[in-house]
């Protein structure tokens, strides 16, 4: 039995670009004839059609806007397809902004009638389930209380515990399995696998896609509002995966050729090509703020086309005032960096930052052997900060200490540890 | 038609839920609690009695009495327009949450204010003992003009509540007109002070057959008048029909409107 169906189900929502909901804007608007100017029409879902069988527990994946939220909407009815049908059979719990109807004067007990009777429960049906409900959510002592005193655990607890105690034929989740402390996490757990077992139907929306993998029966992945695969949830999964990774190699890419666009940022013959540059702390974890004195990692990825011998890598350090700081390559230090082909990447390790508080912007270039032939230069894209909790003033930290007079041993002790 | 009020009776125990929220919400911070819904009429009655009585001197007898009479039911009547008027912005949250017809907010809105004009009643009563005034046979018609009167704020709310949402001015619109409303209704005056040549336009506001035939049943034990009560009737009636079809229409669009 299909407990779910749609039939070309699109949905349309109009963006009103200015706040045209006074009156003043209204009559100005049918006065000059331009209303429908600003109102940008935008299809959240496209001729979706789907079927949803009892028993199934049914995902739903999917980017950040593309029409997952609309569709668990549009499922419970609290938004209407623009154009197709959408058929139900059953009651629906939603377990969407778990607690979101509660008020936050009343009591616990109070709150547990109101929501309940929302969903659709006569009083007799919440009376029978009152207890049950209290003991799920573990508020037994507070449940007189007013649920503005109540922790955000608590709350939650409570809005799971009404939401899922009411006997619902459909589930919709959202993301919301991951609710409360681990004992009740697991509680949360048993009462889904109830539910599969009495064969209800379960939706479930969500970007832990290891969830989805393992609880569904099977998924679609929704794609700027249209139904792109349909399947086992392990093949929909993973084909999701390699699109999103296929999208943002494209993403970066076009980001690349956009920064070598703006000619004065980067220029330069592109055998090597610098693809990116992080830099990182002492545990090699990225970061972009570092203290005066910290160990500091810089990583350089580059791609080359064909084989070049021996190029030479350069990093430039400047102020944001324009300084110009500190600048070495490979070549100066005799790093013998050998022939490269295809992506690799290089690591320059500074022991102690000596650069004092500031912006520090680089320049990062590669060069041919001999110097003369400039592969790919990136002028002043990366960057990181520095802080301290010192006040030095300056470029950098001149090691130093202070005495009140030097003797002559102290000097020769000096000298020694100089030499 | 049918259909939907079917519906909604389905929908009895939310309706009894939001309107037990509305009246604890609204009396749990403050120390004299529900004291408050009756307190209110009374000090506008002092108030008004002060100004129009003593001040003005109105000629009525038993004017506190004759003003209570006319001040409850329009409390009924402004501040079920007032809560309607807000009732769907305030519940915002729930709207993003789950279906439910959502006429039961602005319909629970007046409902709570139905109960809280129970309550204040009784202090009419109170008050037509005092003053000697007897009660007649024609208290018994007493229930028949609150369900007209009901009908009437229902439509006017199911009106208000969807187009505030699409127009925010209406808030502020709302409390300038019914503070003209207030006037042009027989409250602090009776009717007969109307120079005649406006009296058929006064008449076209339907508050004036209302309360004129809350007082008749209050204090004058006079049935209503057939002439005056019959047009707020009519008026009720398709003013109800209207704004409910018209919530209809409009109720999907709240969600993304709001």
């Amino acid at each position: 039995m299909n407990v779910i169906e749609g039939n070309n189900v699109s949905k349309k929502f109009q963006l009103f670009h200015e706040k045209e909901q006074t009156l003043r804007g209204y009559f100005v608007k049918k006065f000059r004839k331009e209303g429908s100017r600003r109102v940008e029409e935008f299809w959240a879902l496209k001729n979706l059609t789907f079927a949803v069988q009892q028993g199934e527990i049914f995902g739903i994946v999917g980017e950040n806007g593309s029409g997952k939220s609309t569709l668990l909407k549009l499922i419970c009815g609290i938004l209407r397809p623009t154009e197709g049908e959408l058929r139900i059979n059953g009651n629906i719990a939603a377990l969407l902004e778990l607690g979101s109807g509660f008020h936050p004067d009343l009591t616990g007990r109070e709150n547990i009638y109101l929501n309940a009777s929302i969903i659709g429960l006569k009083k007799r049906e919440i009376d029978d389930k009152f207890e049950e409900i209290v003991r799920f959510a573990e508020l037994e002592k507070f449940i007189d209380t007013p649920v503005k005193n109540y922790s955000s655990g608590m709350f939650v607890r409570l809005g799971f515990a009404v939401a899922i105690n009411i006997n619902p034929d459909i589930v919709l989740v959202d993301e919301v399995l991951a609710v409360g402390d681990e004992g009740f996490q697991k509680k949360c757990m048993e009462k889904f696998n109830q539910f599969k077992k009495e064969s209800k139907t379960i939706i479930i929306v969500s970007h832990g896609l290891d969830t989805i993998k393992d609880l569904c029966t099977r998924a679609i992945w929704l794609d700027a509002g249209e139904l792109k695969v349909e399947g086992p949830p392990a093949m929909v999964v993973n084909q999701y995966l390699e699109e999103v990774a296929e999208r943002e190699e494209r993403e970066f890419k076009a980001r690349n050729d956009q920064i070598r666009k703006q000619s004065k940022k980067r220029w330069g013959s592109g055998e090597v090509e610098i693809r990116d540059l992080s830099f990182h702390d002492k545990s090699l974890e990225e970061k972009a703020t570092f203290q005066t004195g910290d160990q500091l990692f810089i990583k350089l990825t580059y791609f080359a086309d064909q084989e070049i011998p021996n190029p030479v890598f350069g990093i430039g350090f400047f102020r944001d005032d324009g300084v110009y700081c500190y600048g070495t390559n490979t070549a100066i230090d005799g790093y013998d960096v050998g022939v490269v082909k295809g992506e690799g990447e290089i690591w320059m390790e500074c022991d102690r930052l000596v650069m004092l508080p500031g912006h520090y912007f680089l320049d990062v270039a590669v060069f041919s052997a001999d110097g003369k032939r400039t592969y790919d230069l990136l002028h002043w894209i990366y960057s990181f900060k520095v802080s301290s909790a010192k006040l030095d003033k300056g470029v950098f930290l001149q090691e130093h200490k202070w005495h009140d007079s030097l003797s002559a041993q102290e000097r020769t002790e000096v000298k020694e540890v100089q030499r | 038609m049918i259909e939907y009020l079917k519906v909604l009776f389905n929908y009895r125990e939310l309706i009894k839920n939001f309107v037990k929220r509305d009246l604890k919400v609204r009396y749990k911070n403050s120390i004299l609690g529900f004291f408050w819904s009756l307190l209110s009429p009374l000090l506008m009655m002092i108030i008004l009695t002060l100004a129009f009585s003593v001040i003005l001197r109105i000629k009525v007898d038993n004017y506190p009495v004759f003003l209570l009479c006319a001040i409850l039911p329009w409390s009924f009547h402004s501040s079920s327009l007032t809560f309607s008027a807000h009732s769907i912005i305030y519940n915002d949250p729930l709207l993003n949450k789950v279906y439910f017809p959502r006429e039961i907010f602005p319909i629970s809105s007046v409902i709570s204010n139905l109960v809280n004009f129970f309550f204040a009643l009784s202090v009419l009563f109170l008050f037509l003992a005092v003053f000697k005034i007897k009660i007649g046979l024609a208290i018994l018609m007493l229930p028949v003009i609150i369900a007209i009167q009901s009908i009437f704020i229902l439509g006017l709310s199911l009106l208000v509540s969807w187009s505030t949402v699409f127009f925010r001015d209406l808030e502020h619109i709302l409390e300038v007109f019914l503070s003209f409303w207030f006037y042009v209704t027989p409250v602090i005056y009776p009717t007969s002070m109307v120079p005649d040549r406006f009296i058929h336009y006064y008449f076209l506001n339907p508050m004036v057959g209302i309360i004129k035939s809350y007082r008749n049943v209050l204090m004058y034990n006079h049935l209503p008048a057939l002439n005056e009560i019959l047009y707020p009737i009519i008026v009720s009636i398709v003013l109800f029909y209207v704004g409910y079809i018209t919530f209809k229409k409009y109720e999907f669009y709240l969600v993304e409107r709001i």
